[in-house]
């Protein structure tokens, strides 16, 4: 039974956490500005994830540490702070983005105001949080983003040049705008391996009491999970190239992404598609408010944990009520949720080597890991990604700035 | 420490902000964002006069569209522009408040379909074709 | 006489009461013996407190946020090193985890609180 709970931590984790606001808004912004032309990023991105979380999957089943647990020991005091606060300040934005887009979904459905959904959704999180056990939540997020399957039956239904996006699952250069497709390729590789993900993933692995007997459950949660997810990326892609491309439409709102669904399906898919968009961003937002409780809780070595009652990890529990409480605070401000979303995947591409870095260390440690250190093909990916995340890392902010966020 | 942060600051801000003067770069790039505005306004109106949207969602998208070309007609309207092009920035400006008039419409009526047809029309007109 | 390589298995390390509960990590240890002396841990830092001498002013600004606390844990109260630092006493008899027990006070008082 357990096996089948262990598969749907996978599932929350990634339809959740891969398909959240920032793959939303980039991959179907993508499609709108490029068609297929980028299409060969998301595997890199799925692949990356894979790689990045199995690793801290395997690193929590045999050193029973969590990924800050890991950082900590093994970077040193200091450098582990840096990280700490790095990775804090970008969980912060990435979950006000998150916020702003539920509120936003329950907009489109309700028509009641925005701020007041603002306040309603954060405090219906809280509740969520509170009072309901871990499996429930996963399953209720879980198996409500699968509603953003309809991405991929509105896309087939749009009928894509399928020659093209075949052409475009090939890495190349562009024939125009090169630094807003590179923008877009340091975007899209930022959402797909945002490191909240794996935070929350190798913290719940811990929960679980992972051990090395875990390690094929890990390793088919990280491809099925994330794998899946990039499935969802590679519609809304699609969704964008074929109905927005044409039109010279600049996707600019979550209600945008929401059409994709209704011109090719009607009323039904509109629905569908919100709703999914719902339950991905809630439990997007769910991840990254835990994840930040996660990552300073390990850091000070407090008790900490969902599967713990509220009262037996209180600083843990105060922890995520607070970035609850500031994450409705920067919503009410006002900024735009999509554009927020933008800094949020921007700032969270140049942090990712903080945490990527110390875990590929970890993950080939002999004292940690005994034989379940990286073999060959782990290690070769490992520093292959490794590359590929200091380049983008350090390109990022500079594009954003040349770019204009990606505007030209 | 602070040597190398004032320059980043500063080239941060630059980057961002010409100090908000129109050029006819930041021109052109408006007048696209406007179609596009325009473009999903016309997709969104299709909705409602073939029945294939939900009246709530109607009247929640086209006012965030309504919002963003408004936004846009009342700065154009008003800030500094590059010598030269601020008749056009101007008749831009006036651009944008049709656009966001015609959204207004259809955030008015979002169930009405001859209201849908009419302003996907003008929408469509008004971004000078939409495919 | 045990041989224990600090820094790897024991500075930055979660520490765990007799109890398995979860009361701060090693934030730093001090060390007994002069030069040319055998080297003994003789003493395990805990708290907040002793964050800058370990990262400067990031640690101050640090510790500004989490509060001032510094704990001494004798090394007697370790039991093993393996698996965390697991000490022989509960938190409480050591004066640890006292965070948790403030919080705790006012977090009871939601309801739901032990659900």
């Amino acid at each position: 039974m357990s096996k089948v709970f262990g598969l749907a931590l996978g599932i929350l984790a990634a339809v959740g956490g891969f398909v959240d606001i920032g793959d939303l808004v980039f991959n179907v912004s993508a499609g709108a500005m490029f068609g297929y032309e980028l299409l060969w990023v998301i595997p890199i991105g799925v692949v990356g994830i894979i790689v990045f979380s199995e690793m801290c999957g395997r690193v929590a089943a045999v050193s029973k540490k969590a990924v800050f647990d890991a950082v900590r020991e093994r970077v040193g005091f200091k450098a582990a702070l840096g990280t700490l606060i790095a990775s804090e300040v970008v969980n912060l934005m990435t979950f006000a983005a998150e916020l702003g887009g539920v509120a936003i979904a329950l907009q489109l459905l309700s028509g009641l105001p925005y701020r007041w959904l603002i306040v309603l959704a954060a405090l219906g999180l809280g509740v969520v949080i509170w009072v309901t056990s871990f499996d429930w939540i996963e399953r209720i997020f879980g198996y409500g983003g699968l509603c953003l399957l309809v991405f991929a039956v509105a896309a087939v239904k749009m009928s894509p040049d399928w020659g093209e996006a075949g052409a475009g699952l090939v890495p190349h250069v562009p024939q125009s705008n090169a630094m807003v497709y590179a923008y877009f390729v340091v975007g899209l590789l930022g959402a797909a391996m945002t490191p909240y993900e794996v935070y929350f993933y190798s913290s719940g692995a811990v929960e679980e009491e992972w051990t090395p007997k875990d390690l094929g459950l890990n390793r088919a949660n990280a491809i099925i999970g994330y794998g899946l997810g990039g499935f969802f990326s590679i519609a809304l892609m699609l969704t964008g190239a074929t109905l927005f491309l044409g039109r010279g439409i600049e996707p600019e709102h979550l209600g945008t992404i929401a059409l994709g669904a209704e011109v090719p399906l009607g009323e039904i898919g509109l629905v569908l598609a919100i709703v999914g968009i719902l339950f991905a961003v809630g439990g997007a937002s769910i991840d990254t408010v835990f994840s930040g409780a996660y990552n300073l809780a390990q850091f000070c070595g407090w008790e900490w944990g969902r599967y713990r009652t509220n009262a037996r990890a209180p600083r843990f529990t105060l922890t995520w009520i607070v970035l609850l409480a500031l994450g409705i605070l920067i919503v009410l401000t006002g900024v735009d949720a999509v554009v927020l979303t933008e800094y949020a995947v921007i700032f969270s591409v140049v942090a990712l080597p903080l945490t990527y870095l110390p875990i590929l260390l970890v993950a080939n440690d002999d004292a940690y890991m005994g034989r379940y250190r990286n073999g060959r093909l782990a290690n070769v990916l490992g520093f292959v990604y490794l590359v590929v995340i200091l380049v983008v890392a350090l390109s990022a902010i500079p594009l954003m700035i040349l770019t204009n966020v990606g505007q030209g | 420490m602070a040597g190398r942060t004032v320059p980043l600051v500063a080239l941060l801000i630059l980057a961002g902000c010409n100090g908000g003067t129109v050029d006819r770069h930041a021109l052109e790039n408006d007048r696209k964002t406007l179609d596009s505005i325009a473009c999903e306004g016309a997709l969104v109106a299709d909705g409602v006069a073939h029945d294939r949207t939900t009246v709530v969602f109607a009247r929640v998208h086209s006012d965030e569209l309504r919002i963003d070309a408004s936004n846009f007609a009342d700065a154009l309207a008003s800030r500094a522009t590059e010598p030269g092009i601020e008749r056009e920035v101007r008749r831009t400006a006036r651009h944008a408040a049709r656009i966001a008039g015609v959204l207004k419409r259809l955030h008015e009526h979002p169930a009405n379909r001859v209201v849908g047809a009419v302003t996907e029309r003008s929408l469509e007109q008004l971004a000078g074709g939409c495919s | 006489m045990t041989e224990i390589d600090i820094a790897l298995k024991v500075l930055d390390h979660q520490i765990l009461d007799c109890e398995g509960r979860r009361c701060g990590n090693v934030d730093d240890v001090e060390i007994e013996g002069g030069p040319g002396e055998h080297a003994r841990g003789s003493t395990i830092l805990v708290g907040a407190g002793w964050w800058p001498q370990r990262a400067g002013w990031i640690g101050r600004v640090a510790r500004w946020l989490a509060g001032n606390e510094r704990v001494r844990v004798p090394w007697e109260e370790v039991a093993d090193v393996e698996a965390g630092v697991i000490l022989r006493k509960t938190a409480g008899e050591l004066g640890l985890g006292r965070g948790d027990d403030r919080v705790r006070a006012w977090i009871e008082k939601i309801p739901g609180a032990h659900r």
